[in-house]
């Protein structure tokens, strides 16, 4: 009985100072929320790169993108408006190559998350609205997710081309 | 969806061990009849004379009167199904506030004993946080109940000398949570900005499901200590939400898909019911 008790006794306390030696201190998670727009081809609705696209923020003198081929890009909101906008420069579209420049505003709100003690607080936005400048370069635009959170490469518009 | 489909085939594994475990009793008594002994319940003297005229007396012709049961199956008849209450109380939960960054919280329980084998159980417990940072102020409190039961694979004879405890069991948990997010400074490199915001207090009603290795030694008399090791999983909102708690009271730290493990130190004390058999 004596040495039944005594093993678990020490099994208990060396559980105990397991789990607290295996408390987590990295954070492996996104610390950023970026809305996420998609470029899709609208017959097959697999990925469809656009080439030489330049993205800045209407307001910032950064590049977010400069003059890069992609079929998605990934943008930072303002946390102290509730409106984005975002310059956009394209050199083709597809065969379409004469060159187009058209602006992306977005309608949100912003909300603090705590995400983990190792991470900290990101914050969240939700999408109310967003509007292309010339929609009519677009066969088809779609809010596909209107929760913008830390999740890396998230799609959140959906643009069919 | 997928949820309530774990939840169902539980609960219908559950049932199945609860009767399996009913009918195991009956069919050991079956397989082990050599170890019973017949006890004579009548015996009579015989006297008749040989052929050479002497007296021969017979005096212990034993008469066994057919009977169904055997001794053995009597006595598994006779296991008392419902064989006490215990009280549990996790010790290992507030000694771990001092460890996880002011987040204290306690759990007590009580499971029913029955055949020594299923041990269906409820437990309560709450949670208060106060986690003050320099980049934000999170403040959290809330409850939870679990209800479920364990299989004991060990010490399931009535003639046991030890109440001692091995199985596995299995918990469906809600919890209810308020939470305040306050003072948060957030930070955007790109848009250049700094910014001190909060939120208001939120509520949110969180199920999930939990699997767990028990141990349960009988240290003296009506006392008992214990361990589980547990595995908490399939944790939902019950209203979808963008936000979330980050601290769920009984499951810990919550996100999307989570799954968590658990530890808890138990100490027990069972409510005298000596009598295992009726």
């Amino acid at each position: 009985m004596k040495t039944i008790r005594n093993i678990f006794i020490i099994t208990v306390v060396a559980a105990t100072l397991a789990s607290l030696a295996s408390c987590r201190k990295d954070c492996y998670m996104p610390s950023r929320s970026m809305l996420g727009i998609m470029f899709l081809d609208s017959v097959t609705v697999k990925p469809f790169t656009i080439s030489g696209v330049t993205v800045q923020g209407v307001g910032s003198d950064s590049l977010l993108y400069d003059s890069v081929n992609v079929s998605a890009v990934y943008l930072p909101l303002h946390l102290v408006k509730d409106t984005t906008d975002f310059k956009f420069k394209v050199s083709a579209i597809g065969d379409r190559k004469e060159g187009f420049e058209f602006t992306l505003k977005v309608v949100h709100s912003t909300n603090p998350q705590y995400v983990s003690p190792e991470c900290g607080c990101v914050p969240f936005h939700t999408i109310k609205k967003f509007e292309f400048s010339k929609p009519e370069l677009f066969k088809k635009t779609e809010l596909f997710n209107s929760e913008v959170q830390n999740v890396e490469q998230d799609v959140h518009i959906k643009v069919y081309l | 969806m997928s949820t309530l489909r774990y939840i169902c085939n539980i609960l219908l594994m559950l049932v199945c061990v609860a009767l399996n475990s009913y009918a195991a009793a009956d069919s050991v008594a079956v397989s082990a009849p050599d170890t019973l002994k017949y006890e004579p319940k009548d015996t009579v003297a015989v006297q008749y004379p040989d052929s050479t005229g002497k007296v021969v007396v017979i005096d212990s012709v034993m008469v066994v009167t057919p009977d169904s049961t055997s001794g053995y199956e009597q006595i598994t008849k006779d296991v008392k199904v419902f064989q006490g209450v215990y009280l549990n109380v996790d010790i290992f939960s507030p000694i771990a506030t001092a460890f996880n960054g002011g987040r204290f919280e306690f759990v007590v329980s009580s499971d029913v004993d029955l055949w020594h084998r299923l041990f269906p159980a409820v437990e309560f417990g709450m949670m208060f946080m106060n986690d003050n940072n320099d980049t934000y102020k999170y403040k959290s409190d809330g409850f939870f109940v679990k209800a479920g039961a364990l299989y004991n694979f060990i010490n399931n004879k009535p003639d046991r000398k030890y109440d001692h405890l091995f199985g596995i069991g299995f918990r469906y948990a809600y919890s209810n949570v308020n939470y305040t997010l306050s003072d948060v400074q957030l930070k955007n490199d790109y848009w250049k900005e700094d910014i001190t915001i909060s939120n208001a207090k939120r509520n949110a009603n969180v199920g999930w499901l939990e699997f767990f290795i028990a141990f349960r030694v009988q240290v003296y008399k009506s006392f008992f200590m214990g361990a589980n090791l547990k595995v908490k999983t399939f944790p939902h909102l019950y209203k979808a939400s963008a936000d979330y708690p980050t601290f769920i009271p009984g499951f810990g730290e919550y996100s999307k898909g989570a799954t968590n493990f658990g530890f808890e130190y138990v100490l027990s004390y069972r409510f005298p019911t000596k009598k295992r058999t009726k």
